[in-house]
């Protein structure tokens, strides 16, 4: 498909740009940045779309767990 | 604004609460007009803990996750002045600091500290500013 395109400047930090250096080939950068960039925001489209509290509320009772098990494990993570 | 401070143990009885009954109590604290849902930056730590050693599925783990990371908790940092009162209140009450920092916000915002924890209620119930959620 052919559509037109924005050259632009971004910023990011060092240690993701030499990341990004080192995955992906040279001349394939922008095509790289597009295509995650599309990812992410489909993404937070979908996401938007389910009503946060409802999402979780609607997990409810899928954890198999008793009162102590769960005491037990927040326990363990502060060791 | 009524303040409701949350700790991990609510989060994660609401993904076990087979009943509902903690869910519909959380689910009104949630919807609460006005109220606002706070607690420390610990939470996010502990929730993950929690999950990580209740469930080894992965992609379990990350459903829940996301799902928590979703909800409208305002997480807040405590200085160390504060950490130090909560040390003092933890020894006095053979507590955690844990699950003090908690406590310890709900009494300094003048909120409600909402916990499925009755071992920590049953110990600090005395001081106030704590409901027990099941």
């Amino acid at each position: 498909m052919s559509m037109n395109t924005q050259r632009i400047t971004i910023s990011m930090p060092d240690y993701l740009y030499t990341q990004l250096l080192a995955t992906v080939p040279a001349g394939q950068i922008s095509k790289f940045v597009s295509t995650a960039t599309e990812d992410k925001i489909v993404s937070q489209k979908l996401t938007k779309r389910v009503d946060p509290i409802e999402h979780f509320l609607s997990l409810g009772g899928t954890l198999k767990a008793n009162p102590k098990q769960i005491r037990n494990a927040i326990n363990k993570g502060r060791l | 604004m009524k303040k409701y401070i949350v700790d991990a143990s609510v989060i994660v009885t609401s993904f076990s609460d087979q009943s509902g009954n903690v869910n519909r109590k959380f689910r009104s604290l949630l919807n609460e007009k006005g109220g606002q849902l706070i607690s420390t930056v610990f939470l996010d730590f502990e929730v993950a803990n929690a999950i990580r050693f209740l469930d080894k599925d992965t992609l379990k783990i990350k459903k829940y996750l996301d799902a928590f990371f979703g909800l409208p908790i305002k997480k807040v940092g405590l200085s160390a002045g504060q950490i130090q009162e909560i040390v003092n209140m933890s020894v006095i009450n053979s507590t955690t600091v844990y699950d003090t920092s908690y406590h310890f916000l709900a009494i300094s915002m003048d909120g409600v500290f909402v916990t499925c924890d009755r071992d920590y209620f049953q110990k600090s119930k005395y001081l106030g500013y704590i409901e027990y959620l099941g």
